[in-house]
């Protein structure tokens, strides 16, 4: 029963956390389950279960600020799900030793690219109305509403980006860490898609990343079920909750905290195993 | 339609079916993790599938969306998605 209340803190907490600074929470539970003793192998369904929970309890409020891109999604996500696929199927052929030093690189990307992001790049055009708002026929193209008003964009170099999805989803499916801190930043400073579009289709995509991984595993009959719902009951309670926090806070600041935090698991990770 | 065209898929439908799926996948996902007898796994299998499946559901939710539209290149991507996804898994069962 300790493990299970360990899991239903630890996701909770990770999440919430995550939650407030869009990095997803697995790219922190995962690390601190191998801190608290899982093996990586082990630890990465639990995590992807975290991603999948917090994708399905952000999806609705993201939903109705219809800031998700869901053809830039799907079409990202074609890249992304090849690449977690793989690693999935081939997680289980790597050494303990080679995961944890992957994660650690993992949590070091995260905080690199969790402190650089920048928020806004696309300003509100006057003729623009909230007819306007929404994802194009066709295209990979939209506008969003913002600061009142309504901004337009559309998708660059989608090569380039597709080919950081295919990281993303090679990391996702052998760690379990969520490869949104990839694909986020990927969406917004490659493809040059709004911080805020990319964000919220990065919560949509990822929750298909770990479907698609999650689909592998149970099939190995990798899925502890009492461990799985441990972590669906405090993921799911834990994004709610970051996600309702989070407008009270400065992104920027909790960004950064959030930096500080994956560094230090970095290096505990490497020096304590 | 145009490539201007803004499409109405919208998601107003999907939101409210997100969030009961957040409140009974969170429920049953709670008594899962309450002990290991039988109707308590169960529950957990359900918090599990529902989870894992929602995103799923949503990819071909939204490709019959886009058929309706006649959005067929974005069609064609999410079957090739779900696509994907399934010989994923005939992999998995075929390789345990």
């Amino acid at each position: 029963m300790f493990e299970v209340l360990l899991l239903i803190g630890l996701s909770a907490a990770t999440s919430g956390v995550g939650a407030l600074g869009g990095l997803g929470g697995a790219v922190i539970l995962v690390p601190a389950l191998v801190l608290a003793g899982w093996s990586p192998v082990a630890a990465a369904p639990l995590g992807l279960i975290s991603v999948a929970a917090g994708s399905v309890a952000a999806g609705a409020q993201q939903l109705s600020e219809r800031s998700v891109n869901h053809r830039l999604g799907v079409t990202t996500e074609l890249a992304a799900t090849g690449g977690a696929v793989v690693g999935a199927l081939v997680a289980d052929r790597f050494s303990d030793d080679f995961l944890v030093n992957l994660l650690a690189v993992v949590a070091l990307g995260a905080a690199f690219m969790g402190g650089r992001r920048k928020s806004l790049r696309n300003p509100p055009r006057p003729e623009l109305g909230i007819e306007d708002v929404g994802e194009r026929v066709g295209s990979l193209a939209g506008a969003y509403p913002i600061n009142g008003g309504v901004a337009s964009y559309e998708t660059r170099r989608l090569p380039l980006g597709l080919s950081m999805m295919s990281v993303a989803g090679l990391v996702a499916g052998t760690t379990g860490a969520s490869g949104g801190f990839i694909k986020t930043p990927a969406t917004s400073e490659i493809m040059h898609v709004p911080t805020k579009v990319a964000a919220s289709t990065t919560t949509f995509t990822i929750g298909i990343t770990a479907s698609a991984a999650l689909v592998v595993f149970a099939l190995q009959g990798r899925l502890d079920v009492q461990q799985s719902a441990a972590v669906v009951f405090g993921s799911l309670a834990g994004g709610l909750l970051g996600a309702l926090v989070q407008s009270r806070l400065h992104p920027a600041h909790v960004r950064h905290a959030l930096s500080v935090v994956l560094v230090v698991i970095a290096i505990v990770l490497v020096v304590v195993r | 339609m145009t490539a201007n065209t803004v499409s109405r898929v919208t998601g107003r439908r999907q939101g409210p079916i997100l969030r009961s799926t957040t409140v009974i996948a969170w429920v049953l996902a709670g008594l899962g993790a309450l002990s290991e007898a039988q109707p308590f796994v169960t529950a957990g299998v359900v918090a599990l599938v529902l989870v894992t499946a929602a995103p799923l559901l949503r990819v071909t939710w939204l490709m019959f969306r886009w058929i309706q539209e006649r959005d067929w290149r974005f069609v064609w991507t999410a079957v090739a998605l779900l696509g994907v996804i399934a010989v994923a898994g005939i992999v998995a069962l075929v390789g345990r």
